[in-house]
């Protein structure tokens, strides 16, 4: 019994030292390093049930106004919302799918298709600002203070350079509709689609002294290195509302929409202090909030 | 021009007096990289050593996949990982998507067939009569793998540079799977992007100063490691 | 004593689609020196790679020490810790001269401490104490090839093998070198397979002699069988026998061979046991071939074998002159230049080549 033991151990030794075996060792220890460091990785990440996705345009995204709320919510809660800055169209669409826990827009056509398709539930009037139209300074086209679709209208029949955002957000969905409201489809080398974020796409205007729709909060933050002025606002068809919507557990049984938390971050932009912090944005550096709250 | 001279100055000012958005960036940053280049290099240079110095079937195959590998835009590796991570693929119950650890796998894809490329073509330069010789004097698969290593310490250098550079230095693989997260995912080459979206051109300079200077910083080390390796007469070990 | 450390029987290798490699039988007789001699191509560098497990024959076996290394499951890594090879390109680690000599103790965990002696004799012998510090890099080829041996000397191996060392030296570093070498490689002791392409190498060096062509084993033998004893045209060429003579084979008396040859109707005398009618070569060494003035000395010498001829050539050859003699058949001696002075010898001139019967080497056609 003893012997056959010993014997074992000899050869285990001897195989041992074969240099085969010790090549696969050194690779094995390889190996080791990388799975430590898959470990050490994962266990750095928050753990999941704890984030929150939002799917955020970029107009409030880039604004800065996200940072405050965030900061503010995650002292207070055991979430961390996680901002995914893309389109409005886009940030619909991860919606539908279940990429995210919640979604920050401005479009309310879309939005009120996305609840009525069952896709989202909870949603909420955050904030609202409005839309304006720049031009340059000599206002060739002469649409100052001249109704929304008759301005439209005079651009298309002047063929005065137009910048439009091109892409699936918020402003260029409005854009679109008002385009439409003046009857008119926008093509030729006067309109130009940018595909770029509303603050470049300002830039490019400016640059080539076109005329563009923008956000007014956009606007304010970027005007001091524009030439370009506020030609025509106030108009009723300009109202920008931004609402927020849950996704719809329900609608993606088998992923992990995190509803609990993304209520949580609803009921805090929607509640007192949320808005109070949307209230005074901007109040300082501008002389005027950016956005405005309903409450 | 002056626009320049402004980026950089705020460049100096904010890595001097510690601005916690710079260093929280620069942190990521070679976190994200640093970490997808040590987990290359593990994995690359003892497979770029292997492939190099034997013959098997399907050698040029491999080859030709991984210089393929070395030229893959970063942005299709990012699509790529978002389609896999997002929820609705099939490793979306990891919830990796909008993590460093994305990003890392993402660098890891971008970076390794570079670490292993030029590791292959360094150590096709060692000579076949080199390994004959080592063999002769009788070492095992281990020790030849360790004295080809040593061999070709100074293409292995440029491996990790060239990878390190290309992780550091791409923007579409990182922000697709990272979304650019303040604080959690943004590093420099997405924040530099962040800071020409929303026309803060100062600050996106001094981004892209601090990121050419840690690239340059990087190659800088390996050309005096090479200059001091010409003249190495004493080298007792 | 016939403990043999190396056998190879049956052995057959073939590659790049054309080459073969085909050895019957060859033997290393332990701590004796094997020299495998043949112009480049012909297979010996394959042999010793086949040796150290480097590649594999297609047929046939190496038996090292009593095993049989090439069937059945075999540690590679092993089996060449029991060799040591000197290649023709010395190939080398970017590092000192004296980190690449302990790199084989290192690989073989010898300790440094144990080999101190040896080492250290090494490095007396072959004169490279000077270059302990410097980079390998910067040596000249010489220098290079003395380290090379120094670092696989002084692994102690029981077997040696040494493929060309001196091929690739220039010519007056070789003459050093090959005395250095050659004192240390007696010195130890070992088996000794040693490859070379140079006649005079294999003659100071060797105790048995293979020589190949072609992929084939010509010969193999005792270096004194080889010199004295060619099988063949090519192995007499290549032993340096100047002079072959066709011819057919006229009697046998009691083993004296009457030979006829040329045009003259030459006889030749030669001891060997072909039958008459047979198709023969006779070699003659140069050095075997003594030249007269006067025909009629040849009733009083032993020698059987006198040749009327007149003299083609006087060339140098080493200290020696090379006389080139057409007797109806070209024949060639070597004289020392104090003999062309005495006989005076010259182109043009009538002389007789005596030659002792026993010593032409007859062989088959």
């Amino acid at each position: 019994m003893l012997s056959k033991f010993i014997g074992g151990k000899n050869k285990i030794i001897k195989i041992l030292k074969s240099g085969k075996v010790n090549f696969y060792i050194t690779l094995f220890i390889c190996l080791l390093v990388i799975l430590f460091l898959c470990t050490f990785l994962l266990s750095c990440e928050k753990i999941a049930e704890k984030r929150v996705l939002l799917g955020v345009t970029t107009s409030i995204y880039d604004s800065g106004l996200l940072s405050n709320l965030i900061s503010v919510f995650e002292d207070r809660s055991e979430y961390s919302i996680l901002p995914i800055a893309v389109g409005t169209g886009e940030a619909i669409s991860m919606g539908e799918k279940g990429l995210v826990d919640l979604i920050f827009v401005h479009s309310r056509q879309d939005e009120e298709r996305f609840i009525k398709e069952g896709f989202g539930i909870n949603r909420k009037d955050v904030m609202y600002n409005n839309f304006v139209i720049l031009g340059p300074e000599g206002d060739p086209a002469g649409i100052k203070n001249l109704a929304v679709v008759e301005a439209f209208k005079i651009l298309s029949k002047n063929e005065s350079v137009f910048i439009s955002r091109g892409d699936n957000s918020g402003t260029n969905i409005k854009e679109m509709s008002l385009w439409k409201e003046a009857d008119v489809i926008p093509q030729g080398n006067w309109y130009i689609k940018s595909g770029q974020e509303m603050i470049l796409t300002l830039k490019i205007a400016d640059e080539k002294k076109a005329y563009i729709l923008t956000d007014k909060a956009t606007f304010l933050t970027s005007a001091d290195s524009l030439s370009l002025k506020i030609l025509v606002e106030g108009d009723e068809i300009l109202f920008n509302p931004y609402g927020i919507i849950a996704v719809n557990p329900l609608k993606h049984k088998d992923m992990n929409i995190n509803f609990k938390g993304a209520s949580g971050f609803i009921e805090f932009i929607s509640g007192k202090d949320g808005q109070g912090i949307i209230k005074d944005f901007g109040l300082k550096d501008y002389g005027q909030p950016l956005f405005y709250t309903y409450f | 021009m002056e626009i320049i001279w402004e980026g950089l100055k705020e460049a100096a000012v904010k890595i001097f007096t510690g601005n916690q958005e710079i260093y929280t960036i620069l942190a990521v940053t070679i976190k994200v990289s640093g970490i997808a280049i040590l987990f290359s290099a593990f994995l690359g240079i003892p497979l770029g050593v292997l492939i190099g110095t034997n013959k098997f079937p399907g050698k040029r195959l491999v080859i030709a996949l991984i210089n393929t590998g070395m030229s893959v835009p970063p942005v299709a590796v990012g699509l790529f990982l978002a389609l896999i991570f997002w929820r609705s693929g099939p490793l979306g119950f990891l919830e990796i998507m909008y993590t460093p650890t994305a990003m890392i796998i993402s660098q890891i894809i971008i970076a390794a067939p570079i670490i292993i490329g030029i590791t292959i073509s360094s150590v096709q330069q060692v000579g076949s009569n080199l390994i004959i010789q080592a063999k002769s004097l009788g070492t095992n698969k281990t020790q030849l793998l360790w004295l080809l290593i040593k061999e070709t310490k100074l293409g292995i250098l440029v491996a990790l540079s060239a990878g390190f550079g290309r992780a550091i230095s791409e923007v579409g693989a990182v922000l697709i799977v990272g979304a650019n997260i303040e604080d959690k995912t943004r590093v420099l080459t997405t924040a530099t992007l962040q800071m020409v979206r929303v026309g803060k051109f100062d600050s996106a300079i001094a981004l892209v100063a601090i990121l050419l200077f840690l690239s340059f910083g990087i190659n800088i080390v390996i050309s005096i490691i090479q200059y001091k390796e010409r003249f190495v007469w004493m080298t007792r070990l | 004593m016939d403990d043999k450390i190396i056998e190879i029987t049956g052995l057959k290798k073939e590659y790049n689609g054309k080459f073969k490699l085909v050895i019957d039988d060859l033997y290393l007789e332990r701590n004796k020196v094997l020299t495998l001699i043949g112009p480049n191509g012909s297979g010996k560098s394959t042999l010793i790679k086949m040796i150290c497990l480097l590649e594999k024959p297609d047929e046939g076996n190496i038996i090292f020490n009593g095993k049989n290394i090439t069937k059945g499951k075999i540690n590679e890594v092993k089996i060449r810790k029991e060799m040591a090879a000197v290649f023709q390109e010395p190939a080398f680690f970017n590092t000192s001269v004296y980190n690449n000599l302990i790199l084989g103790l290192k690989i073989r965990k010898i300790s440094v401490f144990s080999a101190k002696e040896r080492l250290d004799y090494l490095i007396q012998n072959l004169k490279i104490g000077h270059l302990l510090n410097r980079n390998v890099k910067n040596l000249s080829g010489g220098e290079k090839q003395r380290v090379s041996i120094a670092r696989s000397l002084v692994l102690n191996s029981g077997l040696l093998l040494l493929d060309e060392p001196l091929s690739n030296i220039d010519q007056q570093s070789r003459e050093d070198l090959r005395e250095d070498l050659f004192e240390v490689i007696k010195n130890s002791g070992k088996s000794i397979i040693y490859i070379t392409h140079d006649r005079d190498e294999a003659m100071m060096i060797a105790d048995d002699i293979a020589v190949l062509n072609d992929g084939r084993v010509e010969q193999f033998g005792s270096k004194i069988e080889i010199f004295t004893k060619p099988f063949n045209e090519f192995v007499a060429k290549f032993v340096g026998i100047e002079t072959l003579v066709e011819g057919i084979v006229d009697k046998n008396e009691r083993g004296v061979c009457t030979v006829r040859i040329g045009g003259n109707g030459n006889r030749a005398f030669t001891t060997g046991q072909a039958k008459p009618g047979s198709k023969v070569v006779l070699a003659i060494r140069p050095e075997a071939v003594i030249l007269y003035n006067n025909n009629a000395i040849s009733q009083h010498a032993s020698a059987m074998n006198f040749f009327k001829g007149r003299i083609t050539e006087v060339r140098n050859s080493g200290v020696l002159k090379k006389i080139g003699i057409d007797c109806g058949f070209n024949i060639i001696s070597f004289v020392t230049p104090d003999s062309v002075r005495r006989l005076r010898l010259g182109v043009g001139r009538e002389i007789f080549a005596g030659v002792k019967a026993s010593s032409i080497h007859m062989f088959k056609k």
